[in-house]
């Protein structure tokens, strides 16, 4: 009988400067632990936050239970994804309100969304609480390249008053690696890439300018070791690396589109040297590698901060020249709400191309949409009242076959978000006795 | 002042007069009615709370019920004060935890300047003192409880709450003082059961809770506030309102 050596689940492609690492493969199911292929996968985590709130009008489906009727219109765009979606109703983040200490909504609701305490009001000493993704990749993140990977789409500073004396610190980031010290989102799809594949060399963004005039795929680097590998391959795995490997290619030719347009494209304010100046763009590059760290296993642990917290960014690609918190403290003008609506309908309809880009990933007879949980939501609902109360939120995917998706779970009024983060950490293998102002865990959500 | 209101309500004419001399003092600006929450595991014991904020031009509120424990039915009182009134509290989802609740809303009070009634069992007390989080907050906002079953380890001062604190007095409502709303509960629960018990102990604790410990209650004290009218709000109005 002929055996052959599995291979590792840390393989590496490796070439000058590039690191590949590999997307789960059958070749490695003996080198595999039981827990892994080719039964359960590791689940993965993601939180998608958009901010200054949703129109919860136009969000929120008429019926509790199985989602059987059409979507409203915010969330159409995921219509065909409806089996995959689990919408959650009457979560509350308390720590957002004001309590005591007044005006500063966007500041309150972004700075604590992921940890449920109610962040200092500062912009010098600021305080608020690690987040439930540090927590998580505090505690499995050995397992895999990159603990946690905090991403966004828009640049932001990181100091001085943003809201009311709130820290730009709180409106800027989502995840928290201590009380003190936020962890902030990289903007650059390039700076992604080069972190997800590269060796973890820093290059100047001269360096990268030189490396580009000369620039050739990051696969002929590692083709050699692609070669050898493949020879070693049955055919399912040959096709699983072809394509995995491909959709790598595809997303260094957005890259360079998105550079070349960027040489081109004068957006009128300073820009990281590989952002795409379209805002679809940039977040189809985004959530690209993030489907393939995911693939791959290099993280687990994903925040993804869209836009941030009290942002005025316009939307001209969808024709909205008007900046999107002002839009959204619309004073009940039909013409100001619609417009707030098809801002709200353009970020999940982004969303929507990730979900189906996780579900296209196979993973033995799954996919990565099921092997996870992918939070999207906003840390406000009614962006003009700033409430903090019933926070639009949706998880796609199964986190493993934990969550019965396909349904709108209603829980009880000012149920705290935290009870859902609490019952997240229990999927990812985290246990916590207790988590910011959980009351609980979050009853409904599982299969039973 | 933000005042908790804790009951089994609904099983007692006392809490209803009790509340409606609450909100009362909330109207006059004396107190603001923080959070009601009930140890009735009944949609119609927090559908009435719903009916007495809307009645009394109280914010609108999440409404904390308990889900398990005793009480359960729908005595013959509770049925008289919501029969033909408009409740929107259908189901449990409609309701909040009331632990969370208190420990919520008392996190919007200065430190002592929050207190609790508690006028039925003890469960939703012990319940918030559970909360890991509770505690510090319980300790720093809530000056005083009145509590007629209060845990054992309340970390703040506590006055017991028994019928003896309405000894003496004689305040008799008659269902035709709360004329002024078309569908009172207390006129509505009063018109079924006219010989209802009352000891008045509630709404005594209600005005100490409010006016202070020193606070004389007399009849002519409850005759002139319980059943009155509240007054007309001045509300913030918001975009949006």
């Amino acid at each position: 009988m002929m055996t052959r050596k599995a291979l590792s689940r840390r393989t590496m492609l490796r070439g000058a400067g590039a690191a590949i690492a590999l997307p789960a493969m059958d070749a490695m199911a003996p080198a595999l632990r039981a827990s892994q292929l080719p039964g359960p996968k590791p689940v993965r985590m993601a939180f998608v936050y958009v901010p200054n709130g949703i129109d919860m009008r136009n969000w929120t489906p008429a019926a509790d239970g199985p989602l059987t009727a059409e979507l409203p219109r915010i969330l159409k765009p995921l219509e065909p994804f409806k089996k995959d979606i689990t919408i959650l109703s009457n979560l509350t983040h308390n720590g957002g309100r004001a309590l005591l200490d007044g005006a500063g909504d966007h500041g309150r609701c972004c700075g604590g969304y992921l940890s449920g305490v109610q962040p200092r009001k500062t912009f010098v000493d600021i305080k608020a609480g690690i987040s439930m993704d540090q927590i998580v990749a505090n505690q499995i993140g050995s397992k895999t390249r990159f603990a946690s990977l905090e991403l966004g789409l828009e640049d932001a500073r990181q100091a001085g008053d943003c809201d009311s004396g709130y820290s730009c610190a709180y409106t800027n980031n989502l995840a928290w690696r201590s009380e003190t010290q936020p962890l902030p989102p990289i903007l650059d799809p390039r700076v992604l890439f080069e972190r997800l594949f590269g060796t973890g060399a820093e290059l100047s963004p001269e360096a990268r300018a030189q490396r580009a005039k000369y620039r050739r795929s990051i696969l002929d680097f590692v083709m050699g070791d692609t070669r050898k590998l493949e020879a070693d391959l049955g055919p399912t795995d040959r096709r699983k690396l072809d394509e995995y490997l491909s959709s790598i290619r595809s997303i260094e030719q957005q890259l360079e589109r998105a550079e070349k347009d960027n040489s081109i494209i004068n957006p009128g304010m300073d820009k990281p040297y590989g952002v795409p100046a379209d805002f679809a763009e940039h977040f189809k590059l985004m959530t690209n590698m993030i489907t393939v760290a995911f693939q791959a296993d290099l993280s687990r642990v994903v925040t993804f901060l869209v836009t941030h917290e009290g942002t005025s960014r316009p939307y001209r690609e969808i024709g909205i020249a008007d900046g999107h918190h002002p839009l959204t403290h619309h004073m009940n003008k039909p013409e100001l709400i619609e417009k707030v609506t098809q801002i709200n309908t353009y970020h999940a309809q982004q969303f929507a191309g990730w979900v189906e880009k996780l579900k296209a990933a196979k993973e033995g007879d799954s996919n990565v949409l099921e092997n996870s949980m992918i939070v999207y939501g906003a840390g406000l609902s009614d962006g003009n009242r700033h409430t903090h109360e019933d926070l639009p939120t949706l998880i796609a995917g199964n986190g493993g076959g934990y969550i019965k998706s396909g349904r709108r779970i209603t829980a009880r009024r000012e149920t705290p978000m935290s009870n859902l983060f609490l019952t997240m950490m229990d999927r990812m293998g985290v246990q916590v006795d207790h988590f910011g102002d959980a009351t609980g865990r979050l009853a409904g959500l599982d299969l039973a | 002042m933000g005042v908790v209101f804790d009951a089994s309500f609904g099983d007692s004419l006392d809490d209803l007069l009790a509340l409606s001399l609450l909100y009362l003092l909330d109207s006059k600006n004396e107190c603001r009615v923080a959070a009601m929450t009930t140890t009735k595991p009944n949609l119609g014991s927090a559908g009435l709370y719903e009916v007495y904020q809307k009645l009394y031009g109280g914010r609108p509120m999440a409404i904390g019920m308990c889900t398990s424990g005793q009480g359960k039915e729908t005595g013959s009182l509770l049925a008289a004060a919501v029969e033909g009134q408009t409740i929107s509290v259908k189901s449990e989802i409609d309701t909040a935890e009331p632990h969370g609740l208190i420990r919520n809303v008392l996190q919007a009070y200065h430190d002592g300047n929050a207190a609790i009634l508690s006028t039925g069992p003890g469960g939703n007390l012990k319940d918030l003192l559970g909360l890991p989080t509770a505690l510090p907050v319980v300790k720093s906002k809530v000056k005083v409880l009145y509590a007629a079953d209060a845990p054992a380890n309340w970390p703040t001062p506590v006055v017991k709450v028994t019928a003896e604190m309405g000894a003496g007095l004689n305040y008799q409502p008659k269902a035709e003082d709360f004329a002024w709303a078309e569908k009172h509960p207390v006129a509505l629960a009063l018109a079924k059961e006219p010989n209802a018990k009352l000891n008045r102990a509630a709404m005594v604790a209600v005005l100490k809770v409010v006016r202070g410990a020193e606070f004389q209650v007399t009849d002519a004290v409850l005759q002139e506030l319980v059943a009155a009218k509240p007054a007309p709000r001045q509300r913030m109005r918001f975009f949006g309102d």
